[in-house]
């Protein structure tokens, strides 16, 4: 079997600079960080193949300076990782980026499940995973937390708002991966040492022999017309002084209010 | 720190992955297990995972092939964050060493690699009721009996007791040569006649384990002697000037832990209108904890480097790194919980609970007052006189 | 030409999704500014019809009504395909999808499979003036400010979470059109099976409909002081919020989040401690009764929103506020 884990790079909190132009992230400015949710996926993807025998194929889009932490992938047990990397998929939105994605899964092998985390710290829409599978024509199951193989495909257990589901699925198919429900191992220094001074494989547009309509701002539906920061109003009351006093007042407002 | 070592590529690689598991898998936890006495397998799964385990133990038997300055680094990192995982970690490879030092060929080749990959935990017993410092008064016997040994009595305060797989212990085979009639063994868990004792309630280092070990009629096959009897004692010591250069590392980790969190306490903490760093009673007291830490880091690394420069008398450098090291552990988060005040005090913030490690580290793996005692027993061998005038 | 403001209704195994209504007041708002329509797409079993009418008397102009036995449970591949035919066949201009369990596994599918742009998390639409266009207003990307956005493909898609807006009122005098949409069993064909449901015996932290929130950020400093946050919300009544950086620093499960991919509150008390109020997380508070806040920074967002603003050190304030109610408790036990 074959795995693909798909891992998008993140601006550690406090780091990121935005393009006034476009409102997009420029991710070049910022410290990168491997999305913390997308451990989850390579974690689950990496303890199934300890008990399948699968390879796992990590992928990421992002510039060039992400390329270090698909060498945290490689460590932390993905068998081949692959950057797809190219200036004309700068500034894509979800539907952008997850149309490179399912280049990558064609181009790269024939998978059996693509696991993705369940969502990004920086855009938060939960969206490439199935959007990635319908690009595919695959099933997805999102925020899954158990899996184990069956006969023909996978039994899973998968968090919904009223609790859980049980369910089997036949492959191919994306799960996306629910935080916790594993513990992402951390990188193996013998690993990571084998990669100090090897580089990570990059893949163009060209490589991937993409459709140049579909690329980056270009090939995203979504604008950002304008940002705003919102305003709050000053009707506010400021206690301030020595922690006791401050308390003291503070609870006589809430019994006015009648609340305690 | 304040000084650049000049680490290599593969020296910072390997402290970043130290620091990584300090941040995730320690520090959101190390008040919880030092309250609740635990020793949590999940760092050390982490640590196994990420082949620290194996950092010196060499490349032929499933290690990393690094030394000992790599290993001070990583005790160093993680014991920022806690002194009791380090505690653990670190006693594993002590546990190690007499493997390494006096193993046979099949011995390394059937305990190495195990030990390497974190799946058995190692512990080293050496202290018993009557013999702490005067680790001489060993009565723990190994008779032989045929193609076994049998062991007899009691060790204490055996660091990793019950956590560990692989005990190395020593014990004498000839009572009546006293020191030169001890020997080292390797003890498993499971072993018949090898019982864990109980659980010490400790001041600090509560995030490790420390017990009591029972032999009785302990029999062991007698392909667990390590080197030849009566080579117990000197594998000991040498053991131990391996090792205390990581009880510096964990020292200077521990105080640079206390630093961090106190001074960053310091430049929030408004009195009298404003940061009480800007007292100079206060600004001067970090100025010379950071000092300190600089000059007993400065000294750990030197001893470490000096080891693995392959250097056969190591006793006194090691001894310096650990007892410096250590003294100034106990100042330093001393007056970092001195800094901090009333917060210093409270179990809710860390430094108190590094005042508790620090303390233990002037005690275990020799006193600080038997490593002056190693110290000046050395001396006469590196001064020599010097006539002036 | 694409027409009408849509929304997905959803059927949660034994009825209809509450948030649907919610879903169908901001529709009915959208389609009136457009002098246009609502339809609600409800893929759900047979014998359902009372469902669809409850939606008729809740907005719907149009309820598309595509029913199979298949749809009891909530089949993300087959429900997707159907959308698309359902879509292709009747497009919308506007299709508002909920931002629950099914609704995240669905939406991003449909514009995957149709090439559409899809805004996630909304919090507010507007219409643009001159060309119907659908602003689409959440939380941007990585900073903290609020972005407006649009989509260039139709149906223009979105989703919103639970609590965002009002449940739309009922009107018993509605009337509207129950269309069938008919579903062949190839259309309900799926690579998923469901073999069981597991309600939760406790059902997850459900802050929505607590009273008094109490949530803090990453100024409590660590995840023991964090957890006196429930030592408050006991002698309050209330329940544990927090923001993302806290639930990702591990201090306490996601279950807990307040915000754009968290849950909306909206209490008679909400306090905030040691929070910054990046958006991300006041998003997640609507109309609370009284806001207070306690921070060290009088300049943090969440202070100037607050009506009440502590300027304070929470490791302070927040052992001496325990203790006061506390002893208040204990004078009116005695009492």
């Amino acid at each position: 079997m074959r795995f693909m884990v798909c891992l998008k790079p993140v601006p550690e909190p406090g780091t990121v600079r935005v393009d006034p132009e476009t409102h997009t992230l420029k991710r070049e400015s910022a410290t990168l960080i491997l999305n913390p949710a997308d451990r989850y996926a390579l974690e689950a993807a990496v303890e199934l193949k300890e008990k399948t025998g699968a390879e796992v194929v990590a992928v990421m889009m992002g510039p060039p300076n992400a390329a270090p932490l698909l060498k945290e992938a490689y460590a932390c047990g993905a068998d081949e990782v692959y950057l797809l990397s190219d200036r004309a998929f700068a500034g894509a939105d979800t539907l952008a980026t997850s149309y490179v994605l399912s280049l990558a899964a064609q181009k790269l092998g024939a998978f059996d499940l693509i696991f993705c985390g369940k969502v990004s710290i920086d855009g938060e829409t939960a969206q490439v995973g199935p959007e990635l599978a319908a690009w595919l024509d695959w099933p997805s199951v999102i925020w899954v937390k158990e899996l184990s193989p069956v006969e023909g495909g996978f039994e899973v257990v998968r968090v919904t708002d009223e609790g859980e589901e049980r369910l089997v699925a036949k492959t191919p198919i994306l799960f996306t991966i629910e935080p916790e429900s594993n513990d992402p191992r951390p990188p193996s220094v013998k690993r990571l040492l084998e990669m100090l001074e090897k580089d990570v494989p990059t893949l163009t547009a060209e490589d991937l022999g993409a459709d140049p309509a579909r690329l980056g701002l270009e090939g995203s539906p979504t604008r950002v017309l304008d940002v705003f920061t919102p305003t709050y109003e000053g009707k506010k009351e400021l206690l301030e002084g020595a922690a006791e006093e401050v308390v003291e007042k503070l609870v006589s407002i809430l019994k006015e209010r009648g609340l305690i | 720190m304040v000084v650049d070592y000049f680490f290599s590529p593969e020296q910072k690689l390997i402290v970043e992955v130290a620091d990584r598991i300090g941040r995730e898998y320690i520090a959101p936890y190390a008040l919880k297990w030092d309250e609740e006495e635990v020793c949590d397998p999940r760092p050390l799964r982490a640590l196994a995972l990420a082949d620290l385990f194996g950092l010196f133990i060499p490349k032929e038997y499933g290690g990393l092939g690094f030394g000992t300055f790599e290993n001070c680094l990583v005790i160093e990192t993680l014991s920022k964050y806690c002194a009791g995982v380090s505690t653990t970690f670190a006693a594993s490879g002590l546990g190690a060493y007499p493997i390494l030092i006096a193993g046979s060929k099949e011995q390394k080749e059937k305990y190495l690699p195990q030990i390497a990959s974190g799946k058995k935990l190692c512990a080293f017993a050496l202290t018993e009721p009557q013999a702490g410092s005067d680790a001489a008064a060993i009565k723990t016997t190994a008779r032989k009996e045929g193609d076994y040994y049998v062991l007899n009595g009691i060790k204490q305060w055996i660091t990793n007791g019950g956590v560990a797989d692989i005990y190395t212990v020593i014990a004498l085979t000839d009572p009546k040569k006293g020191a030169r009639g001890a020997s080292a063994f390797i003890v498993r868990k499971g072993d018949p006649g090898f019982v864990i004792g109980k659980k010490e309630k400790k001041m600090g280092l509560r995030a490790s384990t420390t017990t009591e070990l029972f032999f009785s009629n302990c029999r062991i096959p007698k392909d667990r002697l390590l080197g030849r009897e009566g080579m117990g004692f000197i594998i000991a010591m040498k053991t131990l000037d391996l090792s205390r250069p990581g009880v510096g590392a964990q020292a200077v980790g521990l105080a640079q832990g206390a630093l961090q969190v106190s001074l960053n306490h310091a430049r929030q903490r408004i009195q009298f209108g404003q940061p009480v760093y800007n007292f100079q009673a206060v600004s001067h007291t970090f100025a010379e904890m950071a000092m300190r830490i600089e000059a007993a880091r400065a000294l750990v690394y030197s001893a470490a480097r000096y080891i693995d420069s392959g250097a056969k008398g190591i006793s006194a450098a090691s001894a310096m790194a650990k007892a410096f090291a250590s003294d100034m552990a106990m100042w330093v988060t001393e007056r970092a919980v001195q800094m901090m005040g009333g917060f210093g005090y409270m179990r809710d913030f860390p430094v108190e609970k590094m005042m508790r490690d620090a303390k233990c580290l002037q005690i275990y793996e020799g006193t600080n007052e038997i490593q002056r005692n190693v110290i000046a027993r050395e001396l006469p061998k590196f001064v020599k006189p010097l006539e002036i005038g | 030409m694409a027409e009408g403001v849509a929304i997905f209704a959803e059927w949660a195994g034994d009825g209809l999704h509450p948030v649907s209504f919610e879903l169908l007041s901001e529709a009915r708002r959208l389609a009136d500014e457009l002098e246009s329509k609502v339809k609600a797409f409800f893929p759900a079993p047979p014998g359902q019809e009372s469902q669809a009418e409850a939606l008729i008397r809740h907005g719907a102009d149009e309820v598309l009504y595509a029913s199979h036995p298949a749809f009891e449970n909530f089949l993300d591949d087959a429900a997707s395909r159907l959308l698309v035919k359902m879509i292709r066949e009747d497009t919308p201009e506007i299709f508002l999808f909920p931002a629950t369990a099914r609704g995240q596994a669905l939406a991003p599918r449909v514009a995957g499979y149709l090439r559409l742009g899809l805004t996630a998390h909304c919090i507010a639409f507007e219409i643009g003036k001159e060309d119907r266009t659908l602003i689409q207003i959440r939380p941007s990307f990585g900073e903290n400010v609020m972005a407006k956005i649009i989509s260039l493909t139709k149906p223009q898609m979105a989703t919103v979470r639970p609590g965002v807006f009002p449940k739309a009122k009922e009107d018993p005098a509605r009337r509207g059109e129950i269309k069938k949409f008919p579903v062949s069993d190839e259309d309900a064909r799926s690579a998923l099976k469901v073999l069981e449901r597991r309600p939760k015996a406790a059902p997850k932290v459900d802050l929505s409909r607590a009273k008094v929130v109490v949530a803090g950020g990453r100024g409590l400093g660590t995840k023991e002081f964090f957890a006196k946050l429930f030592e408050l919300a006991e002698l309050l009544e209330g329940a544990v919020g927090a923001t993302r950086p806290v639930c990702h620093l591990g201090w306490i499960s996601e279950d807990h989040m307040i915000g754009v991919s968290g849950q909306t509150v909206s209490p008679r008390l909400y306090f905030g401690f040691g929070i910054s109020g990046a958006v991300h997380h006041l998003v997640g508070i609507r109309n609370p009764g009284l806001m207070v806040a306690v921070n060290t920074d009088p300049e943090a967002p969440l202070m100037k929103k607050a009506d009440v603003a502590v300027v304070g050190d929470v490791r302070e304030v927040l052992p001496l506020l325990i203790r006061r109610l506390k002893e208040l408790k204990g004078e009116s036990h005695e009492a």
